[in-house]
């Protein structure tokens, strides 16, 4: 009885003129979106590569010098591009591209490409993610909206009813039959999403966090589904029931995101750039420069370090007194930027704490962080990459202070050790946004809910 | 006829909701408009009071020694009489984006580009050094600015207001007692759009002056009248729109899916593609390839530099003469770096400008073919009227690198000459003209 209901409703469905139309649009956006962003990515990817090898030979052969001025010449550490930007590409566009890493101070990741692009790009940007989590939501609208108002306009309800099909049946099997149409859509652009990961240099784990996002696409579109055909069972007339759901759909996608971000401009704010520098600036002042010697603070330190080895003068030290003073100063800056960036992102973190809970309201900004976690293409990722860009700082910068005295050259600095990004894995990406898978799955059961309720008041008659 | 309309909208409780969100709308973006320009004013007054305080502290020493009660510092960086010290170092000065009248309107690109640059004798920071600090998801989400609420949300309630003129006619049955009667029934559509049309369009006005008014932005200025008048142009548009689909006789379903489709395609489709075909035909410059370029081109430029002294010695032999009397470390650098920033700057902005007109051309490219879509217009005119458009902030990096010349001319000439500072000079320092 379902499955005859469900067959009835594909049919007339895919006999739809306005849902071939729609259909047909999507899929070429999709199709056309996918092809461009993987172009996009193999190019990215390629230059990533070379500009890694080629930093990676201009840090070797920068010529004889001191190791601490090797340390301040300084090289680069490039943002991988994680393969799933192909589907989702996040916050990429707004995050710097590469670190400078050199002595005394850790740098922010600098050049945005969004800085190089026309005022569009930040307009729309059509990627996969854009056709999945905005406009296909519209589709599920249009397919959805009057699948009771119809029967209830038309008098055929009545008569369905009077057959002896129970409403609940009735209900499952309209479901079905929405759920099996957009399946036919979305299954082989599923499939080719599939094929372009899989053509492309993929790691670990990659292909289950495809997965994952279509999981969390299909629940995403259950609970349009649900909302659509309690609307369409609650309504009166099709016309009400399609107002209701497209200003549903825009104050999911549209409003709420856009609120949300002037919202948490304001509750956590960010400081400005000048008083960031300053309170930098004055916290290193508070300790030992290690360019430095008459400071206060590093003849404390030496005085320490001559009663520690029971000395008179830095000559007779058994260590090197240069250099621990600059692995000193070093460890001190170290701490005060850490700090810095630490706060910075923190207030980051609140704000994005103010988007999770307005995903009360709009199961759009889930999707979205949700999609942008899993392709690896969100804050968090980007702060893992920060944050081991700075350990190989640290790493680098102590072994050239702790280095051989006087002129290097290029014997020694191919023996310096290399920046190897290990990213975010798998299970700590679930781990850090099961919270938000969670709520996804309330909100399906929520719209589930509102669906079984619809029924039992006996609205269809 | 009008009175009728008049009360037919009054009394929809659907247009005084339409009403009352578009209200709550306008006004909360124009307060988070005026909190984004507040925060620049701040930011602005914080990097002004640093360079006053910086130069104020070393006038002050100056005088005393001028007096003679005091004597000049040992660190040459501290010496308020020393051109090189005062100009470079921890002296410069700030030069700052001052934000126009209109500026609440839209937040265009200003939480991408920095709204300040430090400028000294070593250079400019414009393009880097001074980031925002705005959280990557904000940015990536954009904000709820005015520009928002009317290239976006203003359509949607349009297709609201005017969806269901004739089709709610024939929904009821009127429809064949409209026909009825001896009048055409496209002009009794045309005069109903009409109707709507100029009652939102004075609607709005009232309502975006009044925000603005208790927001208390400066809105007696020419630039206001464009935005009115654009909002008016933009407006139009979708109400013709609205006539048209109106005139197909579909019924209100099909109508709203009609109109929701062309706003997908003017609002998000055609400036997608716009978006695409701009960065496919002309690339934004690889910022990574910049990077190791960049190097390798500064130590290209670490192998001429001899040559470029000996060469400039060569053209005046005067300097050469200088170069040799020269005592201290000091002046042996900066006689010589003098030399060769300048020739540094010309060398480094050839090779930046390669990676600048690549972005350059994508730009000019995805404005010429804007005109596909009122929704990019409107929007990149609103960008203009707040002086957030890219091109606003690109003319300012400009004209850092530019001011940049005349303050280290100003400090070159006094160097060369080996005059010392005096008072006088702290008030007659290159400022910024302002823009």
């Amino acid at each position: 009885m379902i499955l005859l209901i469900a067959k009835k409703e594909v049919r007339e469905l895919l006999r739809n003129n306005r849902f071939r139309l729609i259909s047909i649009t999507l899929l070429i956006l999709l199709v056309f979106s996918m092809f461009i962003s993987w172009n996009t990515h193999k190019k990215v990817l390629q230059e990533h590569q070379t500009a890694q090898n080629l930093a990676r030979e201009q840090w070797e052969n920068q010529g004889k010098k001191s190791a601490h001025s090797a340390a301040h010449y300084g090289t680069f550490a490039f943002k991988p591009i994680p393969t799933l930007s192909l589907i989702d590409n996040g916050l990429n566009k707004y995050l710097g591209v590469s670190i400078f890493l050199e002595a005394h101070r850790q740098n922010s990741a600098s050049y945005k490409q969004i800085t190089d692009q026309n005022d569009l790009a930040r307009f729309a940007d059509l990627s996969p993610a854009f056709v999945f989590i905005f406009l296909m939501p519209l589709l599920i609208i249009l397919l959805g909206f009057n699948s009771f108002t119809t029967e209830k306009e038309s008098g055929t309800l009545q008569l369905i009813l009077s057959q002896g099909a129970s409403k609940r049946k009735l209900v499952l099997g309209k479901t079905i039959g929405i759920w099996l149409a957009l399946l036919l859509l979305l299954i082989p652009v599923f499939i080719l999403g599939f094929c372009f990961i899989v053509f492309s240099d993929y790691g670990n784990g990659d292909l289950l966090r495809y997965g994952f996002i279509l999981i969390s696409l299909l629940l995403y579109y259950g609970i349009f589904i649900h909302l659509s055909i309690a609307t369409s069972v609650w309504a009166k007339s099709s016309n009400f029931s399609l107002i209701i759901l497209l200003s549903f759909w825009m104050i999911s996608a549209l409003l709420m995101p856009k609120l949300t971000a002037d919202i948490s401009k304001k509750t956590h704010r960010t400081p400005s750039p000048i008083v960031y520098q300053k309170n930098i600036k004055e916290e290193l002042a508070d300790g030992i420069n290690g360019h430095d010697l008459s400071s206060k603070k590093a003849i404390a330190f030496k005085d320490s370090l001559l009663t520690k080895h029971n000395v008179s003068s830095i000559d007779k030290l058994p260590v090197n007194f240069y250099q621990l003073l600059m692995q000193a100063g070093e460890k001190h800056e170290t701490t005060v930027y850490k700090n810095a960036m630490t706060q910075l992102n923190n207030i980051y973190i609140e704000q994005l704490k103010i988007h999770q809970l307005n995903a009360f309201i709009s199961p759009t900004i889930l999707m979205r962080m949700l999609s942008m976690q899993f392709a690896n293409t969100d804050l968090q990722s980007h702060y893992n990459f920060t944050y081991q860009a700075e350990e190989y700082r640290g790493a680098l910068i102590s072994s050239l202070n702790n280095g051989p005295k006087g002129v290097v050259n290029t014997d020694f600095f191919k023996k310096n050790i290399k920046f190897e990004y290990q990213p975010i894995t798998l299970s700590q990406t679930i781990e850090k946004n099961a919270s938000n898978l969670m709520y996804l799955i309330i909100w399906w059961l929520l719209s589930g809910l509102l669906v079984i309720l619809s029924v039992q008041k006996n609205k269809l008659k | 006829m009008i009175k009728l309309e008049l009360k037919n909208i009054v009394r929809n409780p659907l247009v005084l909701i339409l009403v009352l969100f578009l209200f709550v709308f306008i006004l909360f973006a124009s307060y988070s408009g005026k909190s984004r320009v507040d925060k620049q004013l701040e930011g602005i007054e914080l990097v002004k009071t640093k360079e006053n305080t910086f130069y104020t502290n070393h006038k002050n020493n100056l005088k005393f020694i001028e007096n003679g009660t005091k004597e000049a510092p040992k660190r040459v960086f501290e010496d308020p009489t020393n051109p090189v010290a005062m100009g470079n170092y921890y002296g410069g000065t700030y030069l700052t984006v001052t934000p126009a009248p209109l500026s609440v309107i839209s937040n265009g690109q200003s939480d991408i580009f920095p709204y300040y640059s430090k400028v000294n004798i070593g250079g400019t920071n414009a393009e880097k050094d001074n980031d925002n600090f705005e959280n990557p998801m904000n940015i990536a989400t954009g904000g709820f600015d005015l520009a928002f609420v009317f290239v976006f949300i203003l359509p949607l309630l349009i297709i609201a207001f005017s969806y269901n003129i004739l089709s709610s006619e024939r929904e009821q049955g009127t429809l064949r007692l409209l026909l009825s009667m001896p009048i055409n029934i496209k002009t009794w559509l045309l005069k109903k759009i009409m109707f709507r049309y100029f009652f939102l369009v004075l609607l709005i006005s009232a309502l975006l002056t009044l925000s603005l008014s208790i927001i208390g932005a400066n809105f007696l200025n020419t630039s206001y009248l464009i935005l009115l008048s654009s909002i008016v142009l933009y407006t139009l548009f979708w109400f013709g729109l609205a006539f048209l689909i109106n005139l197909l006789n579909k019924s209100s379903s099909q109508n709203i899916i009609l109109l929701l489709g062309t706003w997908l395609l003017f609002v998000l489709i055609i400036p997608s593609f716009v978006n695409i075909l701009a960065s496919s035909m002309y690339p934004s410059p690889s910022r990574v390839e910049y990077i190791t370029s960049k190097r390798a081109i500064e130590k290209e430029f670490e192998k001429k530099e001899e040559a470029i002294l000996q060469k400039f010695y060569e053209d005046n032999p005067s300097e050469k003469d200088k170069e040799n009397d020269a005592t201290d470390r000091f002046r042996t650098y900066w006689n010589k770096n003098f030399i060769l920033l300048n020739e540094k700057n010309k060398f480094m902005d050839a090779f930046e400008s390669k990676y600048e007109n690549q972005s350059m051309n994508q730009r000019e490219f995805a404005n010429k073919l804007s005109w596909f879509s009122p929704a990019i217009i409107f929007q990149n005119t609103m960008n203009e009227i707040a002086e957030t458009d890219t091109q606003h902030y690109l003319s300012f990096q400009n004209s850092t690198k530019t001011f940049q010349k005349e303050w280290t001319a100003y400090f070159y000439n006094k160097y060369k000459n080996h005059q010392k500072l005096t008072v006088e000079d702290f008030n007659n320092f290159p400022k910024q003209k302002n823009n």
